[in-house]
């Protein structure tokens, strides 16, 4: 029983973790590409969720047009944020571009409370209801096709970034901007190219997020996991990002199981922050991030 | 001359000498033509619905008493809104402005249990009546505080009372006890509750607590199940029941369960069938019984084109206070003060709500709240159906 608790624990702990992958993912896509923090990702993230909910609940489309759309909608919208947001301040010290994006945050949180509510909607999740059995342990079928999706995006772009010409602009933007414009790279569509997939891949994020629970105005917290993974993964690293993900969305679900007794029923939420710590003090560059050497 | 303008000082001595004692004489927030009432609400923070929920109660209950009733013996209400965030150093800020700028009489239709707890010591200083608030924690009436009315339904009655309703009318065979519950004060007092009963009925129960705002509740739901725990009593949101309900599907883990008062909610219906067939603990009467009180609450809200409010089983928590105090207002008479209105909310004993929950105050009894009943879930009408009459709790509060 005790081992069958484990593999549920870890299976489940893997699904969310996919979630939070997904989501630091979109963050370091913009961080490899432009070398900033895009703080507004998990807001992208519950605006992809709503649009989704609003296209097949509201209008009631079939959920693949309803998904199609909220993915074209999520890209002129993440495209336009870019141009007109973010880019006016290329150039600028970090720290106002950070700013600049926490800002973009708060907009996206107040647009969603106007325009939705502040209530829990339900998602209309495409996923059929009936769990499946591995031996004893049980997954939703949401679960599963969010692990195999955050497995596909991993294989997709770890070769996009190792082997396509494409990504390896995006990275040689990141590394150094100046050198690639010189290098007659287009460093604008490189920009909100990074923002648009970054945006994408935090709008299919939302949706497994709200069809493991609901649509709600809060949902961006929940996302916010993602900062310690992208962390505990390495800044840089879109394998370490995913891996980080998955690591904390099981550790948490294993601590707020075996270590709640003890240590009090928090514990599950501050995982994820104690072992960021604990991998910070051996490798301060995250556990698959680039080492940066500074020569004088 | 001289004894002319002497006339004119003693006068004027006279007139500043008897202004202030006639001003001295005069309520805070009464006037001969108006009321002055305050409250905050979220309207612009994590509880914007609730505020925007409550405002427009209050906006019914006003347009009732100026325009239906003319006013109270004379007097219209006037109700003064601040938006506090639900937060609690804001809530004091515009406390201080509702109670010294506005000069407002009693402070209505108030919730939260940290914006009230940030405020609960100022209440006794100014000696400003709040009417009432539906803040869910015990520390809201118990010490009472004189100025203080709480009307909602209380965790620490549902922990005993869906205990007494397992030993009682289930009668299982099998028993294991659990509480799964938000790590609050509200939680917490839901927990007491059912450490109070089990103590009763000597009956070990397990414990599952979770962080507010926890979305995950795999760790919770495992924990129970290995446990095995076969009766369980929820003390959080809708939502969260609902999210409950459907990750416990998904291991095949089916105890009975007993939600509290906030998971009659059309919300629980979420989860859709694994909804149904639950119970719950509720201390009103919900609107497809048919009581005169809904009824009666039916037609006034749809008149102001509000029936929008009337989809909250809820309304009659915040409606029944401020149809009492309408009450009080009129049995108090012409002189009002504060220290009449609270003795007059003491006084008023039986009021009619029409069915839709019993409210009750007395000496030292700040708790308007005793009566409860248990409802069964019916997911394919997404109603709630009463299974029991009214009753209180087997451990009555203050003799616990």
């Amino acid at each position: 029983m005790d081992y069958q608790l484990f593999l549920q624990l870890t299976l489940t702990g893997l699904a969310w973790g996919s979630v939070y992958a997904l989501v630091a993912l979109s963050f370091v896509l913009i961080f490899k590409a432009t070398d900033t923090f895009n703080f507004a990702q998990p807001e992208i993230m519950m605006l992809g969720a709503y649009i989704g909910f609003t296209l097949v609940s509201v209008f009631h489309l079939p959920f693949f047009l309803g998904f199609v759309l909220t993915m074209l909608i999520m890209a002129v919208l993440t495209a336009l944020m870019e141009m007109m947001v973010v880019r006016p301040l290329v150039g600028e010290p970090m720290l106002s571009i950070v700013m600049i994006t926490i800002g973009l945050a708060y907009v996206i949180q107040g647009f969603v409370g106007m325009t939705w509510g502040y209530e829990e909607f339900e998602y209309p999740s495409p996923f059929p209801t009936d769990p499946i059995l591995f031996g004893e342990v049980v997954i939703s079928q949401a679960e599963l096709y969010t692990i195999i999706c955050t497995a596909i995006l991993l294989v997709v772009f770890f070769l996009f970034f190792k082997f396509s010409s494409s990504g390896i602009t995006l990275r040689a933007t990141a590394e150094d901007t100046t050198a690639a414009f010189l290098m007659g790279i287009n460093v604008k569509r490189v920009f909100t190219g990074s923002w648009v997939i970054a945006g994408l891949i935090a709008a299919i994020a939302g949706t497994f997020l709200a069809s493991f629970t609901f649509v709600d105005p809060k949902m961006n917290f929940l996302a916010l996991k993602a900062l310690p993974a992208i962390i505990l993964g390495g800044m840089d690293s879109v394998h370490g990002a995913i891996i980080g993900g998955l690591l904390i969305g099981v550790m948490e679900n294993l601590a707020g199981f075996y270590l709640e007794d003890y240590l009090g029923s928090g514990i599950n939420e501050i995982t994820a922050y104690v072992v960021v710590l604990l991998v910070m003090m051996i490798r301060p560059y995250g556990l698959f991030g680039s080492k940066e050497i500074e020569r004088v | 001359m001289l004894n002319t303008f002497r006339k004119l000082c003693l006068a004027l001595t006279c007139a500043l000498l008897i202004f202030p004692l006639g001003a001295a004489r005069a309520e805070v927030g009464v006037t001969d033509d108006k009321i002055v009432l305050g409250t905050f609400q979220d309207l612009s923070g994590p509880a914007a619905y609730i505020g925007k929920f409550v405002t427009g109660i209050i906006k019914v209950w006003t347009h009732m008493v100026n325009e239906e009733m003319g006013g109270i013996h004379g007097r219209k209400v006037e109700v003064v809104i601040e938006d506090n965030k639900y937060d609690p150093v804001l809530t004091k800020t515009v406390y201080n402005k509702l109670v010294n700028q506005d000069k407002v009489f009693a402070l209505i239709a108030t919730y939260g249990s940290s914006p009230l707890t940030a405020i609960k010591g100022e209440l006794e200083k100014d000696k400003v009546p709040i009417i009432s608030t539906a803040a869910s924690t015990q520390s809201m009436f118990d010490p009472p505080n004189r100025y203080l009315f709480w009307y909602t339904s209380s965790a620490q009655d549902e922990g005993i009372l869906a205990t007494d309703f397992i030993m009682n009318t289930l009668k299982p065979e099998k028993l294991k006890l659990g509480i799964l519950y938000q790590d609050d004060e509200w939680g917490k007092d839901g927990r007491k509750g059912i450490e109070l009963a089990a103590k009763k009925y000597n009956l070990k129960p397990v414990y599952s607590p979770f962080k507010r705002g926890t979305k995950n509740l795999s760790a919770q739901v495992l924990k129970l199940k290995a446990k095995r725990v076969t009766h369980l009593y929820i003390s959080s949101y809708a939502t969260t029941y609902a999210s409950f309900l459907k990750e416990a599907n998904k291991i095949g883990y089916e105890p009975v369960i007993i939600g509290g008062y906030v998971t009659v909610d059309p919300r629980s219906f979420i989860a859709g069938e694994l909804a149904d067939g639950h119970y719950h603990i509720f201390n009103h009467a919900v609107r497809n019984e048919g009581v005169p009180g809904w009824k009666e609450l039916e037609k006034r809200f749809t008149a102001v084109g509000a029936e929008a409010l009337l989809n909250s089983p809820l309304l009659p928590m915040l409606w029944t206070p401020l149809a009492h105090f309408t009450q009080v207002l009129q049995n108090v008479g012409p002189d009002l003060t504060r220290e009449k209105v609270i003795d007059a909310m003491e006084a008023l004993q039986d009021f009619d709500t029409g069915g839709t929950g019993p409210i009750r105050y007395g000496e030292n009894m700040r708790k308007g709240t005793h009566y409860y009943r248990i409802f069964k879930a019916d997911a394919a009408n997404q109603q709630f159906i009463p299974i029991t009459d009214w009753h209180e709790p087997s451990l009555v509060w203050g003799k616990r």
